[in-house]
């Protein structure tokens, strides 16, 4: 069998990197000194005329290049691509092109005859011509790139004093040959010299700030927004992956100068973030929004020698959308730190998304794991049952305890309390109760207590994995295989051989199933929590049935209309922006990022531009990679409380996917959940519904968050105590003040 | 002031500079990028939290030195300062253990003065009176520098004939003792460790492995053909191993690592007592260190663990750092896994070429090949979990029920606070409850001692009741047997006993099998196929039984791992393939016995063996791990028993003499081989075809 394969003559790719700009036109570009643009932003704009004005700022654009600057009413200039190359002696080999460019396009060459090698890129000759024209409110450039005979257009406008910038991709002409994998929309935008100082802002998880020129070694940072292609698993990772992106945006400051936000807004399903600090071998800091257009899958073989060889297709589901659009958000001195690009995207989100404001969840949450599928066997035949951890009735014995406690304000998610438990062994079309959590009888308890103590509740359902795979149901990789979601051993990170794998339902099936189950969901039932479909998405690279990416998003926002429309709440978990018009909930907000080496320090943006609108919670204690630093995490920024919890049968979960739940019996933590409820909620409460205006770092590992009604915290995340201008904070502990009285 | 006062200040305030403008690289909170995870005694990985947590990575600009840190080989601490042998600068690096500079010692001169050089050297100790030994690999010497930085010792190699041939004196690893001998393990020597005085004198060797011995090769091997799975998977020590690294406690116990193969178990790591005794080898079975998972990625079997530096803490934990995955395995005293930490990445708290491990009070530091130092601090659960193990042995129980329950709250996971529980509960000498929490733990030996102890108190509790029951059950018995002996008796003028019809017939050739197989030459209606199918369909389900309901201490069974193929291969097939090879190997060999006679003659004789089973499995659960040869005994008797009634049972049906009958029964053995082969054969046939035909389908795909 192995030989067949060596025999075989598979599609092949060469990768190539494309600079959409020669040498000459880096030298012929005027240069901005950005130090003495205050007084008069103008005189560096010699062969650029004014195209478009917006709100006090104006678009200067050099019809012959392209090439174009913004000039904002308070005489910041920013620069399409990278202004300082000229007089950068950092930078080194393709960068120094690459930076100075508009796009940056890696396409493949599709040759048919084994694995091509690099295109060296900078030979004369490439580069490409392009055609400037000046439409409305700004200027259209064509780039066309001879060497693969592709053409990519691109509109640069100005909307209400914000730059959009927008890849027609449905006017991209292609060659048969050659095929475009990504396109790096304005990578040197508005770059920062080494000689400037300041921050590049990354949406990494709950976000991350990459110092300017922080001499690191080579380590570009970039990751595909939304998680990456589920539908293309790769077997070997060596780490954890975390920190996936949930909002389309990035950033970079230079406090007390200026800012940009760059929020991607219409491709957000299929792009990428891209950022770059300076060190040693490169003189500029960038951050910018890739296209993803197509992905490139890998499968590895064993040849008849025994050797390793690794083939490579190209998913035929492309990206679909009509336009790849980037909003750029100019700030100006004032707004100058990562609280204002948190501040300028909730203004988007509420704005223009039409995200409602109402945050207002209990402080303590409770995530109850209802039944448990475990294998049993009778007389000797083997078959799977349920087993409750969390039934209906022991539920309100939970809840009960909780209050005991003193906690007033309390409310739950419910996760494993239909059909077949905690994970879907089938698709799920269909709401049941479960018979061995109480049945009928135990869920009309459960729904009377709820009712008679007013506890908000919320009823988990996963529309999109199931375990059991059926035919044609799920997706495939771009080699036609189903693409198993495998878990992962966790000493080695490859798939583990005892715990089952799960699949992801073909796309038309979800739209499908979303329908039947919001036709049977029980009466009870008013808040539903639709977990998976809020922060996963995926392509299909099925022959037939191909789907990409860049659909999804439409898709989900489909559905959560449709449950809305039938007059559910609808909660999510760690979810994705474009269901945020949809969500009166978010559980589990990120609340770390993957802790890549090129970050100086986390920040809560997630939290900073959704406190106020959505109501969050923190992640469970205890979980995964967090540590204990949950607690002092949702303090900072006014975020719900949330705990794991099972009533019985902890030990159980030992050898399942769910092994996770290691701190989750209930008896374990109600003390400190009582504990923790006393020290919070007098801040909790004064805080709900309100939005955050700025959070910063007062003192080493001590932050500060002000909140739009003046209510001040100060959390201190040392195991020291430390002294502040405003007094001692204890160590792992934190202080807030009422509009100027501390508490 | 003297040139060197004031280069000193210089620097001092060079340093002070550069750490005022390059902060370390810090992050706010404790987040990891790597999971946390435990051994079940089934050796696959559970969820558990994570033990440790970075805290700062400094590299020399952080540390603001000049020069970058070259191949760094070494890093110790002594009481609060951290020294980093800066082997490809010749220097010696000294830290606070907060990570900032303390100084830089670069200038090493002999007696008269001189600079002497230990550039490449690869490890380094410090006496208690602060001479500092360099392992100068380069150059085939150990070095001794006082706190001047002045050549005080010098050992070469030494002139002796114990090692019995020509070897390069290239000196790697030092260690000193608390008895201020130094330790000395040489790369082309990897046998041991040399021990010399400070004075150079060469003494003797140490950890040297003992040359197995044929016989122990023999048993090792006959125990590999018979132990189980689990008792294999304890691998033997029967290879000698080098020594890598190695480290010493308090204590003076040498722990060594030795570089292992990349699929072969990390049993690699020894501790070492004064006669180079194991301790962590128990009856030639050793403890296993590293990952015991493998990749599963069929294109890469690989197991990884491979140990570079060993590290003994003042509590007495082991930490490994392993080079294999750049992660760090922590160890109790024992040897039980407490947690790791690490992985290999570019992100905070990953490594990517880590080169040695020192510890300091509760922090960990590790260096990496490039210079830059990381430092690690404990969760709250490492912390918790450390003090529980340091609480197993005390004789406060009430103490480390507290501490367990404390491991408890953070992870219901783990199978260590179950076992601590256990212990201390059996201490406090509540039997039942630490029964349940060994049983949770899955400690049969100790669950078994609970047991017997919680026998002797239900005994002690109950004993009159007990005693009531015997006597009542004695005159049941009595009472019973001598009603079934009168029935027996009142048909005794009968051609035949009672027993002796169709039905009871199994139970009349217990006791009479020569006679009773006999008979089923002229009594033709007394072999039954019917009989015969129930009492192998009872077989089967005595397995079955006998798989689940034998008493824990003597149950080595997974319920998960049960599989029906295997019961019935061991019943009813072994059961046809016996009765069909008798029957062929009789047909050939003038053997008169029937299909029917010799299907029925097996089953019948079955039934000593099928009791004494079902005997085992009730005993078993009233009987401590230590009691086990009554089941011996008992499944003995059984065993024997049947034997000697299929063996008269053939012999009658075939009507052979003993010589023959004994042989063809030697042949029928052969003869089920060759069956089995056959069905093997069959069945690998189909599966090949099958794996053709899906190699046509796959290629299809792929096209």
């Amino acid at each position: 069998m192995k030989k067949l394969f060596s025999l075989r003559k598979i599609v092949c790719l060469c990768l190539a990197l494309l600079m959409t700009f020669s040498l000459f036109t880096v030298s012929a570009e005027p240069t901005v000194d950005a130090a003495d643009n205050n007084t008069s932003g103008e005189t560096a704009l010699e062969g650029y005329e004014l195209v478009a004005e917006s709100k006090g700022t104006k678009m200067f654009a050099d019809m012959s290049t392209g090439l174009f600057k913004l000039v904002t009413a308070d005489g910041n200039v920013y620069n399409s691509v990278s202004d300082s190359m000229e007089n950068d002696e950092i930078t080194v080999g393709k960068n120094r092109m690459a930076y100075a460019s508009q796009l940056i396009v890696d396409y493949a060459v599709v040759d048919g005859f084994g694995l091509g090698g690099l295109i060296n890129t900078t030979n004369s000759g490439i580069g490409c011509m392009k055609t400037v024209e000046e439409i409305e409110n700004g200027i259209r450039v064509e780039y066309d790139f001879s060497i693969i005979e592709t053409v990519i257009p691109v509109e640069y406008v100005l909307v209400d004093g914000k730059l959009n910038a927008s890849i027609i991709t449905k006017d991209i002409k292609e060659s048969k040959d050659s095929e475009i994998l990504t396109i790096n929309l304005l990578p040197g935008f508005s770059a920062a010299s080494a000689q400037d100082t300041g921050y590049i802002f990354v949406p990494d998880g709950c976000g991350a700030l990459i110092n300017f020129n922080t001499g690191k070694e080579f380590n570009e940072y970039n990751k595909l927004v939304y998680g990456g292609e589920l539908a293309m698993p790769t077997e070997d990772h060596h780490t954890d992956e975390l920190g996936e992106i949930r909002m389309p945006v990035f950033g970079m400051c230079q406090p007390g100068k200026k800012a940009f936000l760059g929020n991607i807004i219409e491709g957000d399903g299929s792009a990428y973030i891209s950022a770059m600090a300076g060190n040693d071998t490169f003189g500029q800091n960038v951050c910018s929004a890739k296209l993803s257009m197509r992905t490139v899958a890998e499968e590895k073989f064993n040849n008849a020698n025994g050797q390793l060889v690794a083939f490579y297709r190209i998913g035929n589901a492309k990206y679909n959308l009509d336009k790849f659009t980037v909003q750029y958000t100019l700030l100006g001195a004032d707004k100058s730190d990562y609280s204002a690009l948190a501040t300028a995207y909730r203004e988007y989100l509420i704005g223009e998304m039409g995200v409602k404001q109402n945050d207002n969840i209990a402080l303590i949450n409770v995530d109850a794991y209802g039944a448990l599928e475990v294998a049993a066997n009778f007389l000797g035949f083997k078959y799977t049952k349920l087993i409750p951890m969390t039934s209906y009735e022991d539920l309100t014995e939970i809840l009960g305890s909780l209050k005991d406690g003193g906690i007033d304000s309390l409310s739950f998610r419910y996760i494993g309390w239909q059909n077949d438990g905690i994970t879907n062994k089938k698709q799920l079309k269909k709401n049941k109760l479960i018979g061995t959590l109480g049945g009928n009888k135990g869920w009309k308890n459960l729904q009377s207590y709820v009712e008679e103590n007013s506890i908000e509740a919320s009823y988990d359902a996963d529309l999109l994995t199931y375990r059991k795979s059926t035919l044609n149901n799920s997706v495939s990789t771009a080699f036609n295989k189903k693409a198993v979601q495998y878990i992962r051993q966790r000493s080695t990170y490859t798939k583990s051989i005892t715990i089952d794998p799960y699949y992801l339902l073909l796309q038309d099936k979800v739209v499908k199933n979303a329908e039947s189950y919001l036709g049977s969901i029980n009466k009870s039932v008013k808040n539903i929590s639709l977990s998976t479909i809020t922060n996963t998405l995926y392509s299909n690279f099925k022959d037939d049935k191909s789907y990409h990416r860049s659909d999804f998003p439409e898709l989900t926002v489909k559905i959560l209309k449709s449950y809305k429309d039938a007059g559910y709440e609808i909660s999510g978990d760690n979810a994705n922006a474009y269901t945020f018009p949809y969500l009166s909930r978010i559980y589990n907000a990120p609340t770390s990022s993957s802790s890549n080496s090129l970050f100086d320090s986390d920040v809560m943006f997630y939290q900073m531009a959704l406190k106020g609108v959505i109501s969050l919670t923190s992640a469970p204690r205890q979980t995964e990679d967090r540590i204990g630093d949950e607690y002092l995490k949702a303090v900072e920024v006014g975020s719900a409380l949330l705990f794991n919890g099972i009533y019985e049968n902890a030990t159980e979960v030992r050898r399942l996917r769910e092994q996770y739940l290691y701190s989750a019996d209930y008896q374990l933590w109600k003390d400190t959940a009582v504990a923790q409820y006393k020290e919070y909620a007098p801040l909790y409460n004064s805080v709900k519904g309100k939005t955050i205006v700025s959070n910063s770092e007062v003192a080493s590992n001590v932050m500060r968050t002000v909140f739009e009604n003046g209510v001040t915290v100060t959390v201190n995340y040392n195991h020291e105590d430390v002294s502040l201008d405003t007094g001692t904070i204890k160590a792992r502990s934190f202080e807030f003040t009422k509009g100027g009285t501390a508490q | 002031m003297s040139i060197k006062k004031i280069s000193a200040l210089i620097l001092s305030l060079i340093v002070i500079a550069s750490v005022l403008v390059l902060p370390v690289s810090a992050k706010k909170t404790d987040d990891a990028p790597y999971l946390g995870y435990e051994y079940d005694n089934e050796s696959r990985s559970v969820a558990a939290p994570i033990t440790y947590v970075h805290e700062k990575t400094v590299s020399y600009k952080d540390l603001g030195l000049e020069t970058a840190i070259s191949t760094p080989t070494d890093i110790m601490r002594r009481e609060n300062v951290i020294y980093v042998l800066d082997s490809g600068n010749g220097r010696i690096i000294e830290l606070n253990l907060d990570l900032t500079l303390k100084g830089v010692r670069d200038t090493f001169v002999d007696s008269e003065g001189q600079p002497v050089s230990f550039k490449g050297a690869s490890g380094f100790t410090m006496s208690k009176e602060g001479i500092i030994y360099i392992a100068d690999k380069e150059n085939q010497r150990i070095l001794g520098f006082d706190g001047n930085n002045t050549l005080v010792k010098t050992i070469t190699k030494p002139e002796t004939s114990l090692v019995g041939f020509d070897f390069e004196f290239d000196v790697d690893k030092i260690i000193i003792n608390n008895q201020d001998l130094l330790y000395v393990t040489i790369a082309s020597v990897n046998d041991g460790a040399f021990t010399f005085t400070q004075d150079g004198e060469f003494l003797h060797f140490f950890g040297k492995n003992t040359v197995t011995k044929t016989v122990d090769v023999i048993l090792n091997f006959f125990k590999k053909k018979f132990l189980t799975r689990e008792q294999l998977q304890k691998q033997m020590a029967s290879t000698p191993i080098s020594i890598a690294n190695f480290d010493m406690d308090d204590k003076g116990f040498l722990y060594t690592i030795a570089a292992t193969d990349k699929l072969q178990k990390s049993s690699a790591v020894r501790k070492l007592n004064f006669k180079s005794g194991n301790i962590f080898e128990v009856n030639g079975v050793v403890k296993d260190f590293g990952d015991l998972e493998y990749d599963r990625l069929w294109w890469n079997y690989n197991r990884f663990t491979n140990f570079t530096d060993v590290d003994v803490d003042d509590l007495g934990f082991i930490f490994l750092l392993d080079v294999g995955r750049n992660r760090v395995f922590q160890y109790s005293a024992d040897g039980q896994l407490i947690g790791t930490f690490a992985g290999s990445g570019k992100k905070y708290g990953l490594l990517q070429s880590p080169v040695a491990i020192e510890t300091a009070g509760t922090q960990v530091y590790v260096l990496e090949s490039n210079g830059n130092i990381v430092e690690y601090k404990p969760t709250e659960y490492a912390t918790y979990l450390r003090e529980a193990f340091l609480d197993l042995d005390t004789s406060d129980p009430q103490k480390a029920i507290n501490a367990w329950n404390k491991v408890l709250e953070l992870n219901t996971n783990s199978l260590y606070p179950y076992y601590g529980l256990g212990m201390a509960y059996e201490k406090l000498g509540d039997y039942k409850t630490a029964m349940e929490n060994f049983k949770l733990s899955n400690s049969k030996a100790e669950y078994s001692d609970a047991f017997r102890e919680y026998r002797k108190q239900f005994i002690a509790d109950n004993l009159w009741y007990l005693l009531a029951g015997v006597v009542v059950l004695a005159v049941v018995i009595t009472v019973a047997t001598k009603f079934i002996k009168k029935k027996i008796n009142a048909s005794s003028n009968a051609a035949y006993s009672v027993l002796e019809n169709k039905y009871t017939f199994p139970i009349y050739t217990l006791t009479h099998p020569s006679d009773g197989f006999g008979q089923f030459k002229y009594r033709t209606y007394l072999p039954s196929w019917g009989i015969s199918a129930i009492i192998v369909v009872v077989l089967f389900f005595t397995n079955v039984i006998q798989y689940f309901g034998t008493g824990y201490c003597f149950n080595d069974n997974t319920a998960a791992d049960y599989s029906i193929f295997s019961t019935l291969l061991a019943t009813v097939v072994l059961y046809v393939l016996f009765v069909v090879g008798n029957w062929a190997v009789c047909s050939l060999l003038d053997g008169n016995g029937k299909l029917k006679e010799i299907a029925s003659v097996t089953a019948y004789s079955l039934i000593p063996y099928i009791v004494s089973q079902l005997i085992c499995v009730v005993l078993s659960n009233f009987l401590a791990g230590s009691e086990g040869i009554t089941l011996t005994i008992i499944t003995a008797i059984g065993v024997i028993w049947s034997a000697m009634l299929i063996f008269v049972g053939l012999g009658a049906v075939n009507q052979y003499y003993a010589g023959k009958n004994f042989g063809t029964i030697l042949l029928t053995f052969f003869a089920m081989i060759v069956l089995a082969l056959m069905m093997f054969l069959f069945f690998s046939l189909i599966q090949q075809v099958l794996y053709f035909i899906r190699s046509i389908w796959d290629e299809y795909q792929l096209r």
